[in-house]
């Protein structure tokens, strides 16, 4: 038997997962769905003529799910902030591995999926119902002002916005899927109040960032201005007539923009393994 | 089956256990006594793996518990005294949670259940404490893994669970089982223990088969003054003088736990000299 991965075993940790919080799950995603009615009716009372814009779809969708996830990461591995909760799910014959495993099926994928559907299922019926709405007006229909809203695939480029060749949105699944194993992250490392605990130490590690680039890197660089992006800067000189720049070469950009994307996420997942690993009762 | 040697523990600056040594065998079901705040379910978490030594190593079936590794969990079951079962139905917890231990036997599990008199259609939050502690028994028992942890089982339980309970123990063991049963309630385990170990202050004060107990002292209600002064230990009670003697014509006494218990937190080394003989 494998001590760090066997696929049927996690198969049983998988399924004792949903029996013990399928309920749970049930009446949270019914939340979900009717905050987002709620929500959806709400923009359709304020603008009835275009409630729901490219833009609104969107940003519903994203923000929605960074809140939604990311309060659902941080309370993933809350039974471990219990002793009796942490003995038993520490004791389950299964590896840390697998146990984390089940943590980014459920939080990850599992509810990506799952909060796409309600998104798409609300943003499908409440647009039918804006769009019955408009054609129930014979007078609009007469003069051939009936504005058909459309469901926007917030997959693909909106707003015409484009940022070096990457398309906006994935800049915002990255961001959000980045984010999110942080907060499960936090749920490991902090027994109680980990969603307000990690949005303190993100907040902390963000002015951190601000304050390096602001003042250390202001301070060891001469007179001058970051220049599109953090890998070329452009340098002040009274009197001169061209601005000189310093440019740091085009890979070492490439390398850290996927770095910055890409790498956070292995180690948060490593550093939530590890803190498993190490977890006592 | 568990080797402890020289386990150091401490919670951040409160010392457990400095030096603690201790072996355990299979067959047996070893009680773990001592008074409350002494170290006894640190022990057992230091065995499952909940809690990392200090210093010193745990060895439990050739595995380092701190390690949780799957087949290490397999053969080690903890009913701690704080329990925590999710609220599913115990048929939900049969298909689900069972198939983690490979030696499950549900007809045993049944057995455990209709003894123990349980509601089968009732979910974990709708049982008692009681109710709730004996289904984590009976399932830790249907488990059959080889080393059995019980933090004060029988707190919570109504004497004809105590009843039941030492019944249902008694008919559990096997040569490859190892239950360790910790409590300071030490009435509750007369007759179901075979060796007791008493912990106090991170160290083993006392560690002996009741088979060696029984040969080595004998227990009795004793009226004869001269007989008391000169006992090993006394203590006045309702029915006389309930005395602990060095057995030395090879008379046999029945065993009286909490006077044994008594007497060696209290009396320690007259104790310790009839077994250093």
């Amino acid at each position: 038997m494998n001590q760090v991965f066997d696929f049927k075993r996690w198969l049983l940790l998988v399924g004792k997962h949903w029996s013990e919080n399928s309920k749970k799950y049930t009446l949270s995603l019914a939340a979900m769905l009717a905050l987002m009615v709620i929500w959806y009716s709400f923009v359709l009372l304020l603008e009835p003529r275009n409630p729901y814009p490219e833009e609104m779809q969107v940003a519903t969708y994203y923000i929605g799910m960074a809140i939604a996830g990311c309060l659902y990461a941080s309370l993933f591995f809350a039974d471990l902030s219990s002793g009796p909760r942490a003995m038993h799910f520490l004791s389950v014959p299964a590896s840390h591995f697998e146990k984390l495993l089940t943590g980014l099926f459920y939080a990850v994928i599992l509810f990506f999926v799952c909060y796409t559907l309600i998104f798409y299922l609300v943003d499908f019926i409440m647009i039918s119902i804006a769009n019955g709405i408009e054609s129930s007006s014979e007078a609009r229909r007469q003069a051939g002002l009936i504005y058909e809203k459309r469901m926007f695939n917030v997959f693909t480029q909106p707003l015409g916005y484009n940022h070096g060749g990457t398309p906006l949105y994935l800049y915002f699944l990255v961001i959000y899927f980045n984010v999110q194993s942080a907060f499960l992250l936090g749920s490991v490392y902090f027994p109680s109040y980990s969603f307000i605990k990690t949005c303190i130490v993100l907040l902390l590690l963000f002015l951190f960032g601000v304050l390096l680039i602001g003042t250390v890197l202001n301070g060891l660089l001469p007179d001058g201005w970051f220049h599109q992006g953090l890998f070329s800067y452009a340098i002040y000189e009274e009197g001169a007539t061209e601005v000189r720049g310093v440019r740091l070469p085009d890979w070492v950009g490439v390398v850290s923009k996927y770095l910055a994307m890409y790498g956070f996420l292995p180690i948060f997942w490593t550093a939530t393994y590890f803190r498993l690993k190490e977890k006592e009762v | 089956m568990i080797d402890i040697q020289n386990l150091h523990f401490a919670y951040k600056k409160k010392k457990v256990f400095t030096g603690l040594s201790l072996k355990l065998q299979p067959g047996h079901i070893y009680g773990l006594l001592g008074k409350n705040g002494t170290g006894k379910s640190t022990l057992l978490r230091n065995i499952a793996g909940m809690l990392f030594p200090d210093q010193g190593k745990i060895n439990v079936l050739n595995y380092t518990p701190g390690e949780r590794k799957p087949a290490f969990l397999q053969e080690v079951f903890m009913v701690p005294e704080e329990l925590y079962f999710p609220d599913i139905p115990l048929e939900q917890l049969l298909k689900y949670y069972a198939p983690f231990y490979p030696r499950f036997d549900r007809e045993q599990f049944e057995r455990y259940i209709t003894e123990f008199e349980i509601p089968r259609d009732n979910s974990f939050l709708r049982m008692s404490y009681g109710q709730k502690k004996k289904v984590l028994i009976s399932f830790g028992l249907a488990s059959n893994a080889a080393v059995l942890l019980m933090d004060e089982p029988t707190n919570g339980l109504d004497i004809m669970s105590k009843s039941q309970f030492r019944k249902v123990m008694a008919g559990s063991l096997d040569d490859n089982k190892c239950i360790i049963i910790s409590t300071h309630q030490v009435k509750d385990l007369e007759n179901l223990i075979d060796r007791i170990t008493i912990i106090d202050q991170g160290h083993i004060l006392f560690d002996q088969t009741i088979e060696a107990i029984t040969r080595k002292l004998s227990f009795r209600i004793s009226f004869d003054s001269e007989e008391v002064r000169d006992a090993l230990y006394s203590e006045s009670s309702l029915r006389g003088n309930a005395i602990i003697t060095a057995n030395t014509e090879g008379e046999e006494s029945k065993l009286d736990l909490e006077l044994l218990y008594k007497a060696i937190i209290l009396k320690r080394e007259s104790i310790e000299s009839v077994f250093n003989r």
